[in-house]
């Protein structure tokens, strides 16, 4: 098992039908034994399980809140990679002006290309030929640099545009390692899913001993967790889910790239 | 110094043994003196107890919660330095292309090495080894790009490079930091573990002071608190655990190196 991916394979949808299940079984669980305690001849007092419950969901909704933010962070960054690589291919688009015909004709033509597959991949939400098809533009776009750099007049000119090209590049770089690494690791996950069971279970417990169940605050506490488990998944996965990263930064960008007369 | 090595050299599973082992001896112990309290004449009003136990019981789950924020960002910026630094290293790669015939040679040799070093070092655990050689290949770069300045015919793309060398310099520090300083300070954990401690003997007091038997509850929430002291810790392990930083990032920059894909 990698770092990264344990609950990749689940859709939305049963991600969050499952962490209901597993929590309303917890939930039950703890009642039970709650009842069967206080059928023992020196059952513990409910009071000192009382505070104990406190204690227990002050530790869930923090970790729960921590989690959150580490998710929204995430979500943040992919959204921030696409804005910087807009802003690094319109830098390069532009500056390619600087640049001798017929390198600067050529090298608009591949960065054109290069917006178009990246909007592609995300209409037809297939990521797979993206990047081996981006590193051999990239490899394109460095050849044509290198040429054109022997042939101009002031260097300083080539210079610029290819400052901007590895920056290009390099949040090319970015985006790949925001999809593959700036994820909730699993560990993470495994904790969240020993303690939240734990914390639901002490409240059936705190209810067994009681002898009442309170069905309709147990339950709204219940849904609540887990849609803030459903929504942490979701930001952690910008990709899937409802709330998904928009690529307006690079369709803009394509409008203002105009093409090439026919 | 000496208690990071200390926790570092547990394996995680003997840390959450040990961890629970604490919490469980310091719940017995407050329990035990709960219970003679209880047998008492004049006894402590529970009430005032249990007030005391909810003070004590948000403390700890507040700092275990913020200590966890905290080592999640230290997680992060130890990834982001893998990231950076891989970026860095291309930039640098590409970029040699500018410099004559033998610099560029004698510079992708050496940023190769460099590649491989860190790379090395990370998987032996050797890091000392590797950040000294590190250093010393900076010196070696930092000769060559010198030496090629003398004889290149634009001085614009030298310096370019000159650029992307310095970043890579920079870069290593703060790797170097991020790796080696960036954990949670000696006196975070003594206080963690300190009033984990408290707590456990807090929730057993009150038990003692109220019944004869040990709530089950109190069982949960030590188990909860170890699991979340455990993720910290491994959060904040720089190399080891489940959460090993991922150094994707420089793999695939040396698969590309020796490849020669930009």
């Amino acid at each position: 098992m990698g770092v990264y991916g344990l609950l990749d394979d689940f859709p939305l949808l049963t991600l969050f039908i499952t962490t209901l299940a597993v929590i309303l079984l917890s939930y039950e669980g703890g009642f039970r034994a709650g009842r069967w305690r206080i059928r023992q001849p020196e059952a513990e007092h409910e009071v000192v399980v009382r505070s104990m419950v406190g204690g227990m969901l002050g530790l869930l909704t923090f970790i729960l809140a921590f989690t959150f933010w580490i998710a929204a962070t995430h979500f943040d960054a992919a959204r921030q990679s696409i804005l910087s690589q807009a802003n690094a291919i319109r830098t390069a688009y532009l500056r390619a002006d600087l640049l001798p015909e017929p390198h600067r004709t050529e090298i608009q033509n591949l960065l054109r290309e290069y917006v178009d597959i990246r909007l592609e991949a995300y209409q037809s939400q297939n990521f797979e030929p993206l990047f081996p098809r981006s590193r051999e533009l990239h490899k394109r776009l460095w050849s044509e640099a290198v040429t054109a750099k022997e042939k101009i007049s002031s260097p300083i000119y080539a210079g610029y545009f290819i400052q901007s090209l590895n920056e290009v590049i390099a949040m090319h770089n970015r985006q790949v390692m925001v999809r593959q690494e700036f994820r909730i690791p699993n560990i993470i996950w495994g904790v969240l899913y020993v303690i939240t069971p734990l914390a639901v279970a002490s409240i059936g417990c705190h209810g067994g001993l009681n002898g009442r169940r309170r069905p309709m605050v147990a339950v709204a506490f219940i849904l609540i967790i887990s849609v803030v488990v459903a929504l942490i998944w979701d930001l952690d996965h910008p990709r899937r889910g409802s709330l998904r990263v928009s690529q307006q930064a690079l369709i803009d960008l394509r409008g203002t790239m105009n093409d090439p007369p026919p | 110094m000496q208690l990071h090595g200390l926790l570092d050299t547990l394996p995680l599973w003997a840390l959450l043994v040990a961890t629970l082992a604490i919490a469980l001896l310091s719940f017995e112990g407050g329990f035990w003196i709960g219970r003679r309290r209880s047998l008492r004449s004049e006894q402590e009003q529970e009430i005032v107890v249990r007030g005391l136990v909810g003070g004590m019981l948000g403390l700890e789950a507040f700092m275990l919660a913020f200590t966890f924020g905290a080592a999640a960002a230290h997680f992060d910026a130890r990834r982001q330095a893998v990231l950076d630094e891989a970026n860095a290293i291309r930039t640098a790669y590409l970029r040699a292309d500018f410099l004559p015939e033998p610099h560029r040679a004698e510079i992708r040799n050496l940023l190769r090495e460099y590649v491989d070093i860190r790379l090395e070092g990370v998987r032996s655990g050797k890091l000392e080894q590797a950040v000294a050689r590190s250093e010393e290949l900076h010196n070696q770069l930092w000769l060559q790009a010198t030496a090629s300045r003398e004889k290149t015919p634009s001085p614009a793309f030298a310096v370019q490079f000159i650029q992307s060398l310095n970043e890579i310099f920079a870069l290593h520090s703060r790797r170097v930091i991020a790796g080696l300083e960036f954990r949670i300070p000696n006196i975070i954990w003594i206080v963690l573990y300190g009033i984990t401690a408290l707590a456990a003997a807090s929730i057993g007091y009150h038990s003692g002071l109220t019944g004869r038997s040990r709530p089950l509850v109190a069982l949960a929430i030590i188990l909860a608190f170890s699991v979340v002291i455990l993720l910290i810790e491994d959060l904040d392990r720089p190399l080891y655990g489940f959460l090993e930083v991922s150094q994707r990032a420089l793999v695939d920059l040396q698969t590309k190196m020796n490849a020669q894909i930009p």
